[in-house]
């Protein structure tokens, strides 16, 4: 089966440390602790999905601290990038 | 643990034994090309600083040239000045002397001709590459390394196996008694707090947030988005998302022990342990730095993607060879492609072949069989051929 490794229990990403398709069912790892999920649609190696549905304006957390906002709805099992996510860091643009 | 080094006057212990020739301004680096030309174990180190840079600027590229003379590798050191620069050749010169590293001084301006400094140069270099060939390597302790560690090519593999490989070998060279040193403080924003919790006094703390804050201010001063330079596009295709992201697992790689200070760019340790360069993570600028700080060695974290097929150093002077870098990827991605370019791989990770503490012991042996000579690295191959690239903040004139 294909895997994702979760970096801490506070996270609601995984990365995947295969390509995945949809509908593929990927067993995730989150320290001893594993679990499966299916993902929705077809993810490359090293990217992310989402462990449960993360709102719009919702933090986005790895390695247990916030990595950005997401700036749409990710549903369960969806890819999570940077059309969906924004940094809070460096925003010139902002500014 | 022990390794085979060249033991200097002052102490310290090199891996390489080599013959640094270096210009006080860039209007001559054409100078230390010609005197090294041909001559065993001697290095032309031209670069990018000449009379049209001001302040801070000078006086970093002032340090960085005596500490890279001071560099353990470096045998000894060729100043050659104009006589009209900003930068004093003269005080470079007597910096490296207090350190008793064998260093000569030529100044075009009072030796009058060209041809002459150049004949005069390679009887000085010559001298010096014999004396250095005649030196033995000595047991050293593994303590006595100061290790550099980078990454570059970022992808999710890197956060996730590589930069904790790294780590390992940081954290056992630290508890030997030795020295790590890491960098690039656009990729510390977001991890800024996670980083400053390891300081061993506020001060020090403080001065992490500093360094974070200043690089931001700078890029918000831009008025842009720092996505797209910050993950780079070569990033973004690995998978990291945000500077946040990267800079979490970024910071894996200097492992687990205390920080014990905020250095300044090519700025020498005071201590042991673990120390924070103030610095630029564009490569070409970094080496040069972290080769200045002391470090005898790097270790180089390399993601998948378009930048880990690349035979050289990602944005770099090809083959920077005052420091052999070990180039270390851990995504088994398109591995068979770059399996000649890589000098370790431990992708194995990723396949539950190997834990993250068995491939830094790997690592760690790597790292001990190129100080001791006995492997020299990728980038150790070829000539170097390109110039330095010193860190400038301020405007060009």
């Amino acid at each position: 089966m294909k895997k994702a490794i979760v970096m801490d229990e506070k996270d609601n990403v995984a990365t995947l440390l295969a390509d995945a398709d949809k509908g593929d069912v990927i067993q995730v790892k989150t320290g001893a602790k594993e679990t499966e999920i299916k993902v929705q649609e077809k993810i490359q190696f090293g990217h992310k999905f989402a462990l449960k549905e993360i709102k719009s304006g919702q933090d986005v957390v790895k390695y247990g601290e916030i990595i950005g906002r997401a700036t749409k709805d990710i549903p369960n099992g969806h890819h999570v990038h940077i059309h969906n996510v924004e940094s809070l860091r460096g925003r010139g643009d902002q500014a | 643990m022990r390794f085979l080094g060249y033991r200097r006057r002052n102490g310290k212990v090199g891996v390489r034994n080599i013959v640094a020739v270096i210009p006080c301004t860039a209007c001559i680096n054409e100078l230390p090309r010609l005197i090294a030309r041909g001559i065993p174990g001697s290095i032309p180190m031209g670069h990018n600083l000449s009379c049209s840079h001001l302040g801070s600027d000078l006086e970093r590229s002032m340090q960085t040239l005596t500490n890279l003379a001071l560099n353990p590798n470096v045998y000894g050191a060729v100043i050659v000045g104009m006589g009209c620069e900003q930068m004093s050749p003269e005080k470079i010169y007597e910096d490296v002397l207090k350190f008793e590293k064998p260093v000569e001084l030529l100044i075009l301006r009072d030796i009058g001709d060209w041809n002459e400094l150049i004949e005069k140069g390679k009887k000085v270099a010559a001298r010096m590459s014999e004396e250095a060939s005649g030196l033995k390597r000595e047991e050293a302790e593994l303590g006595e390394i100061t290790l550099g560690i980078k990454c570059g090519g970022s992808d999710t593999s890197s956060g996730v196996v590589s930069n904790p490989v790294a780590g390992v070998v940081a954290d056992r060279i630290i508890q030997e008694g030795g020295t790590a040193i890491f960098t690039e403080t656009p990729e510390i924003l977001g991890a800024e707090h996670v980083l400053a919790r390891r300081a061993v006094t506020k001060d020090v703390a403080e001065r992490v947030f500093e360094a974070a804050k200043s690089t931001e201010k700078r890029v918000k001063e831009m008025g842009v988005d720092l996505r797209g330079s910050e993950p780079t596009p070569a990033n973004i295709q690995g998978g990291l998302t945000t500077i946040e992201e990267k800079s979490l697992g970024a910071i894996i790689k200097a492992g687990n022990a205390p920080l014990q200070d905020v250095l300044d760019y090519g700025e020498r340790p005071s201590g042991k342990g673990l120390y924070f360069m103030d610095g630029p993570a564009r490569t070409a600028e970094l080496l040069v730095g972290v080769a200045a700080t002391g470090c005898q060695l790097m270790v180089f974290s390399m993601g998948g993607g378009l930048p880990s097929l690349l035979p050289m150093l990602p944005a770099a002077p090809a083959r920077f060879p005052l420091m052999p870098v070990v180039k270390m990827s851990g995504n088994p991605d398109g591995y068979e492609k770059r399996k000649d370019i890589l000098d370790i791989y431990v992708g194995s990770v990723v396949e539950a072949e190997e834990t993250i503490e068995q491939a830094g012991e790997r690592l760690l042996h790597e790292v001990l069989d190129v100080a001791s000579g006995n492997k020299k690295t990728q980038f150790e191959h070829g000539a170097y051929e390109e110039i330095m690239l010193i860190q400038i903040d301020g405007p060009s004139l």
